[in-house]
């Protein structure tokens, strides 16, 4: 007997948990509790609930960061990245942060496969500030596709490349390849599909409508060519032979035409020729070329000779000169207010100015001035205006004994790497 | 211990009606002469072990123990008179629906939790070792119960009543909780059919999970009975 009862104080045996005197137990006890059971519909339920959730919290998570796809059914989209707003459009080189319209209306003449490209600008939206090498880091790919032909023009459209050479701070240039087989407008729908490596979609589209045009060929055996009155003649009554989107080709006689002569409005492409006995197409007095058109006025294989005196060609229009002789001139070639002269194996010498560039406006047809000679000019190439900041290229084209080879007034950007001097 | 225990039982208290006489020991209900508390006192030969663990425990399912002492294989246990029918008295009248008998295992389970979760078994549960209380269902009667011990591959001796006690009761192998799941299942079964499974299967739900209670291989039982409970 070593302890007493707490309630009653009955002595109690040492190991005793109950005292048998009041009927009270003396001992601690613990009381268990089982684990609260889950019934199996309750589990199948909260599996369900689970599952539902899960599948409402995936659902949402997909759909924040789905890959999606952005179209508005335009030439321009607004994309974010990280806070950052970039304009999408399909814009002109003169108007790179400017939509272009919806249809893009041309002319392309019958049965000729044509080519011309479309230009894909990025840009800061809101900022006019070129943003195509920041975006491009985040492109899978970019790429064209045409649907919706009409049967009656064939166009394909080339793989996207990027050319700031040719068309500075675009993202991409699409080329588009059509041939029309009728007269009148036709069209076909262009998208462009950049696909973001996130997998988000952006799509611009731009109809490409083309009016089949007819080409003329005019020559000295159905049609009096051999002087420059000759030739206006033939230029005033162009309007009333021929359709106003009609392409036009005058293949000149080698004979000297020694009038003034000036040409405006429609683009008239003059071929010369030279005769078995080395006579060849010339003109002894300047030519003038204005045209707010932007079609180019292919001019090729002719001589046009000076006298020391004034401009041999003044070009207020897109001239493309081949396989030309400019010589004698005070000016031989003067592009200026609204141009973009190219010329490609053509031969400029003994003129004050061989070549010169001086124009407010103009889109490049072509930045590059092909297997030339420079001779003997007191300036071969005088660059005052350029109006466009393309880089010039001269490969193949040589320059000797000029006083100066290039006066680059304009500090326009050039590239002689394949310029020769002699 | 034994010895003063005993004295003070004789002292103190009166014995009202002998429960239960037989060779391995007796069940005797008694009271506090002064104070009148009805207390049961068993008296069996074997193993006081369970009795000894219960006692510090509580469970509103099983009897609160009260006391135990031992002497030469002779155990000797107070503990608390559950005041009440049992589920044998109650089958001579009538069935209990699914329902009912839902509520009744499912005590059973939390009693039988306490138990298996002090490694014993309870060894012989049946309607006559519950009791019902008001709505509680007690589980009482721990004699045949024994603690497992994984050394043994086999009971030694034939415990429990038969049908239902499992298979492994008579000696295929050692009993264990899931001795105590296979009685329960044919426990339910004969609350709800009056007969046992391997007779007359209950039907419906509760017949599914019966089977599976008393499948021959234990493996193929449910594992405890918290399973037993989430299937219920």
């Amino acid at each position: 007997m070593v302890k007493n009862c707490p309630y009653c104080g009955a002595s109690l045996h040492e190991e005793a948990s109950f005292c048998p005197y009041c009927a009270k137990s003396v001992n601690q006890r613990k009381q268990p509790h089982p684990p609260r059971y889950i019934s199996g519909r309750a589990l199948w339920s909260a599996g369900v609930l689970l599952a539902v959730l899960v599948l409402v919290l995936l659902a949402v998570f997909w759909y924040r960061l789905r890959p999606r796809v952005y179209d508005n059914d335009s030439t321009e989209v607004i994309y974010r990245d990280q806070g950052v707003d970039y304009q999408l459009c399909i814009a002109w080189a003169n108007a790179p942060f400017t939509p272009a319209d919806r249809v893009r209306e041309s002319s392309a003449p019958l049965y000729e496969i044509c080519r011309y490209p479309v230009l894909l600008y990025i840009n800061l939206a809101g900022t006019e500030t070129f943003a195509a090498d920041t975006f491009l880091e985040l492109v899978e790919s970019i790429t064209g596709e045409i649907s919706g032909a009409d049967p009656e023009i064939q166009i394909t459209c080339s793989e996207a490349v990027r050319d700031t050479d040719y068309v500075p701070n675009s993202a991409a240039i699409l080329y588009m390849n059509p041939m029309v087989t009728s007269s009148g407008p036709h069209s076909a729908e262009l998208t462009i599909s950049v696909r973001m490596k996130n997998g988000d979609i952006i799509r611009l589209h731009q109809t490409q409508t083309m009016e089949g045009i007819i080409t003329h060929h005019f020559t000295s055996d159905d049609t009096p060519l051999n002087t420059v009155n000759d030739l206006e003649i033939l230029l005033a009554r162009l309007d009333e032979m021929v359709g106003p989107e009609d392409k036009v080709y005058i293949h000149l006689p080698p004979v000297t035409y020694t009038e003034e002569l000036s040409v405006t409005g429609r683009a008239i492409h003059f071929t010369g020729s030279t005769d078995e006995a080395g006579n060849r197409t010339t003109f002894t007095a300047p030519i003038r070329v204005e045209s707010e058109r932007g079609w180019v006025f292919f001019w090729e294989g002719f001589d046009l000779l000076g006298s020391g005196e004034g401009t041999g060609l003044s070009a207020a229009a897109r001239v493309h000169l081949t396989d030309c002789r400019i010589a004698g001139w005070e000016t031989g070639v003067l592009a200026h207010t609204s141009a973009w002269v190219n010329a490609d194996e053509c031969v400029f010498e003994d003129n004050a100015a061989g070549f010169c560039f001086d124009a407010e406006r103009g889109n490049p047809s072509d930045s590059r001035y092909v297997n030339n000679l420079f001779r003997s000019n007191g300036t071969a190439v005088l660059l005052a205006q350029v109006p466009n900041d393309v880089s010039l290229k001269f490969p193949g084209t040589r320059f000797q004994n000029n006083g100066i080879d290039i006066d680059n007034r304009c500090e326009q950007k050039l590239e002689l790497d394949e310029a020769i001097f002699e | 211990m034994y010895g003063w225990l005993l004295n003070s039982i004789d002292q103190e208290y009166a014995v009202i009606r002998v429960l239960k006489e037989s060779p391995r020991g007796s069940v005797r209900l008694i009271r506090h002469k002064a104070l009148g508390t009805r207390l049961i006192l068993r008296r069996f030969q074997g193993s006081g072990e369970v009795y000894r663990q219960l006692m510090g425990y509580v469970c509103g399912n099983l009897p609160q123990i009260y006391e135990t002492a031992e002497q030469d294989g002779e155990v000797l246990v107070l503990e608390e008179f559950i005041e009440g029918d049992t589920l044998g008295f109650l089958l001579e009248e009538a069935l209990f629906s699914p329902r009912e008998t839902r509520e009744v295992v499912l005590q059973l389970c939390r009693a039988l939790w306490v138990l298996h979760s002090m490694a014993a078994v309870h060894r012989d549960i049946k309607p006559e070792n519950v009791i019902l209380r008001g709505r509680g269902a007690v589980l009482i009667d721990f004699d045949a119960a024994r603690l497992h011990k994984p050394k043994y591959e086999a009971d030694t001796q034939i415990l429990g009543t038969t049908g239902f006690a499992a298979p492994e009761q008579y000696g295929l192998s050692q009993s264990d909780v899931r001795t105590d799941i296979y009685a329960l299942g044919v426990l339910m079964n004969v609350m709800l059919t009056g007969e046992h499974p391997s007779k007359r299967l209950a039907g419906g739900r509760m017949g599914r999970v019966i089977e599976r209670c008393t499948r021959v291989n234990p493996e193929k039982r449910y594992k405890d009975v918290i399973h037993l409970m989430s299937a219920l």
